[in-house]
């Protein structure tokens, strides 16, 4: 579970809001993840948010919403990785892809003893790791 | 277009080159594509440099004009491309696209990598950096991670048993038995790496269902080559070997993010690739006499094999199994053993590959690997996960 | 006279009685047989002559470890290490690999060093484990301590057996603080990174009962040992 500071510092950190929410076009309603500049289906553009002044920002721009990933999600496919690259001295982690109901396509960390292909899992956030001293929020997926 | 004839390839050997720098061996593959060119040819008036790691590996940048010095090449023009894995290809792409479009005439093309310049776990990071920086990266992912996922779901889908997927590493570690460059010179045994009593051991899990024997060693290495215009005034003469001409390129790139594939077990960039390839040689898959395909995992041959049309989907196995890839079979893969034997230094493996065709549409080949009769022949180079890749097709008439 | 073997023996250290390791076979990716056994003390002189060479090659810490292995032999050879072992692996009785370690005591044991002559087929990792099986299984130890002479070996070892750190504890190498592999962390660990199969049938027994050397040493390019010429 994450506590206040944690969520001050996943809403704070824009790298930290790219991992654990996926955009929304304002027009379309389609859901990006990563986020991308110009939506996939209808070819609206975003901008940066805190960039007003910007000379390209145009009038009555609406600004991407953020859905947050976390819930029932399915799982596609798994591993366990042995081979970790430098800055891991665990001996393996478990990584999954899942499909989240609202169509999303996420990579996270897997905690799950028996993972099949299909099995329903639920999707939340955790500090997972800490690089270069500061602290990674990632997602994670259990039964 | 212009016609471009390859008149010259080199290459170094695969394995620990780390005394070197990485513009040397860059140079050496370089050099040793000049003297196969022959003395007659025009002057180089193109230099492109493949490379991925130059500045996270060996702390080196501008390493074209290291190599344009080292090889005293003043004022040809020098420009790097970097593409991931697919360096290699899309270095021979660019230097084909300066002459077919007029602006060169003899452009010198050469890619590697020094890879052995640090660790396995930093060499494993620096691969990673492919990923995404954010929603991938951070999480340890590696690229043998996505193909351990791909892998599971692979084999899944298609009935494909470990022992199944060894018998590939048996052909490669043979065929690579006879190539001088390659990385790693062992025969395998495939009761002995898939069902045998210390196979568990012996060939670990690198990404489960992905073993060890089942992905490519890291290598240092470079290859190179030297095109020139065909319509050049009696360059057929000029030309120390048989002339071997680039026919068709095709390249095409896909989600970066694994994850949002439309259909996971899908590789679209090289199903697009390939297909343009063909269109431009006017070829079909049914008229590739031989293919060098990317595995630096041994099932992305067959996933490759599948998109570019050699076998239908899930297929690829049977073939395989059967026979058809080895060096006398009826579609030979990987001749210089792939990725898995031979090597992959990962920005210069597309130039490998292409050296490789050469040899082979010239007859040159060792003789245990020597294709019989090739005409048309075929490299995938498969950048990423598949986000990036480039397909080249040469001809020997 | 007898002064002099009264102070020989005064020079010689005291044994504790430990089992001989019994001998295994690893069937490597080639399909090539690993047998490993222990050394005999009169074949000592030549495993010597096979080290030798690498003591001047730089690359990978080979000088260091061929270095101070060859004088841990030495001292075996001549009766001035307490409770040390060698453990050699030949492949058709050529020597691929070799490792050695020490008894502190019953309870403890000091790992020394590991080398491979024969490359590409992860000969050391499995010397590396069968000298760890030895102190745990057979000499029925509690721990081993561990360090390296080579960052990336210890890494893959640090990782691949989840070492404790034992700081407080100096290992007999000197260089950095210890670690140690328990008798718990090596029976997690097992069944990923020990192989091997026992007995070893007699025809490959007798094929390593008389060592050779190995013909040439990918480390040395373009050299041929003593007895290759």
């Amino acid at each position: 579970m994450l506590n206040d500071i944690d969520k001050l510092q996943i809403e704070n950190i824009y790298s930290q809001q790219t991992v654990t929410n996926a955009d929304c076009c304002p027009e379309c309603k389609t859901l990006a993840y990563p986020p991308v500049l110009v939506c996939k289906k209808c070819g609206n553009r975003r901008y940066p948010e805190d960039e007003v002044e910007y000379v390209w920002h145009k009038k009555g721009y609406k600004t991407w919403s953020k859905v947050p990933l976390e819930g029932k999600c399915t799982l596609v496919t798994w591993t366990r990785l042995w081979a970790l690259p430098d800055g891991f001295d665990v001996r393996y982690i478990d990584f999954a892809i899942v499909k989240f109901e609202n169509g999303v396509k996420a990579l996270g960390h897997l905690d799950c003893e028996k993972p099949v292909a299909g099995m329903t899992l639920n999707g939340d956030t955790i500090k997972l790791r800490e690089i270069d001293g500061n602290d990674f929020y990632g997602l994670i997926f259990r039964e | 277009m212009r016609k471009v004839i390859i008149a010259g390839t080199g290459h170094t050997s695969f394995g620990n080159l780390r005394k070197y720098k990485l513009s040397e061996i860059l140079a050496y593959a370089a050099l040793d594509a000049m003297e196969n060119g022959g003395n007659d040819l025009p002057p180089i008036d193109q230099v492109i440099v493949g490379n991925m790691g130059a500045g996270i590996l060996n702390h080196q940048t501008g390493v074209e004009s290291a190599v344009v010095s080292t090889l005293n090449l003043e004022p040809a023009s020098a420009e790097m491309v970097v593409n991931g894995p697919a360096s290699g290809a899309s270095a021979f792409k660019v230097g084909y696209m300066a002459i077919a479009s007029g602006m060169a005439d003899v452009v010198l093309v050469t890619a590697g990598e020094l890879m052995r310049a640090v660790t396995g776990w930093q060499a494993t990071d620096f691969v990673a950096t492919l990923t995404h920086p954010d929603i991938e990266y951070p999480y340890g992912i590696t690229l043998p991670g996505y193909a351990g996922m791909y892998l599971r779901a692979y084999m899944d889908k298609y009935n494909i048993s470990d022992e199944m997927l060894s018998s590939i590493s048996v052909r490669d570690h043979h065929n690579g038995m006879f190539n001088p460059w390659a990385h790693v010179q062992v025969e395998v045994d495939k009761e002995a790496i898939s069902s045998g009593n210390d196979a568990k051991v012996i060939n670990p899990m690198v990404a489960k269902p992905l073993r060890m024997y089942h992905t490519c060693p890291v290598s240092d290495g470079a290859a190179a080559a030297v095109l020139v215009a065909a319509d050049l005034p009696d360059i057929q003469k000029k030309l120390k070997h048989k002339p071997v001409f680039v026919s068709g390129i095709g390249s095409a790139t896909d989600t970066h993010c694994v994850h949002n594939r439309k259909d996971l077990l899908k590789l679209d960039a090289v199903r697009l690739s390939a297909e343009k390839a063909y269109k431009m040689a006017g070829v079909k898959a049914s008229d590739i006499d031989l293919a060098e395909l990317h595995d630096a995992f041994i099932f992305l041959e067959l996933c490759l094999a599948e998109e570019a049309g050699l076998f239908p989907r899930g297929k690829a196995i049977e073939a395989v199994l059967s026979g058809k890839t080895d060096i006398k079979g009826q579609i030979p893969i990987n001749p210089s053993g792939g990725l898995k034997s031979k090597g992959h230094p990962v920005g210069g493996t597309g130039m490998s590959q292409i050296y490789e065709l050469v040899k082979q549409l010239r007859g040159d080949a060792e003789k245990e690997r020597q294709v019989e009769n090739p005409k048309t022949a075929m490299a995938i180079n498969f950048g990423g996960f598949g986000n990036n890749v480039v397909t080249t097709i040469l001809q020997n008439s | 006279m007898s002064g002099a073997y009264e102070l020989e023996l005064s020079l010689r250290p005291p044994e504790i009685k430990r089992i001989p390791y019994p001998s295994k076979y690893i069937t490597l990716a080639s399909g090539e047989k690993l047998v490993i056994r222990e050394a005999r003390r009169e074949e000592i002189p030549f495993l010597l002559e096979i080290i030798e060479p690498l003591i001047r090659v730089k690359d990978d810490f080979y000088d260091i470890v061929a270095a101070r292995f060859y004088a841990e032999l030495l001292g075996l050879y001549r009766y001035r290490v307490r409770d040390e072992f060698c453990l050699v692996g030949s492949i058709n009785g050529v020597v691929a690999s070799l490792c050695n370690s020490r008894m502190i005591n019953e309870k403890s044991g000091m790992s020394y060093h590991t080398m491979t002559v024969k490359r590409g087929l992860r000969c050391g990792a499995q010397m590396f484990a069968a000298k760890m099986e030895y102190h745990i299984e057979y000499l029925n130890q509690e721990e081993v301590y561990i360090v390296a002479e080579s960052p990336i070996g210890f890494r893959r070892w640090m990782i691949e057996y989840q070492l404790q750190p034992r700081f407080e504890f100096q290992h007999e190498l000197g260089g950095p603080p210890s670690y140690v592999l328990t008798k718990d962390l090596y029976y997690q660990t097992k069944d990923r990174l020990v192989a091997g199969i026992r007995p070893v049938p007699d025809e490959l027994l007798n094929i390593c009962e008389t060592l050779k050397g190995p013909e040439e040493y990918p480390q040395i390019p373009n050299w041929k040992p003593r007895w290759c010429k």
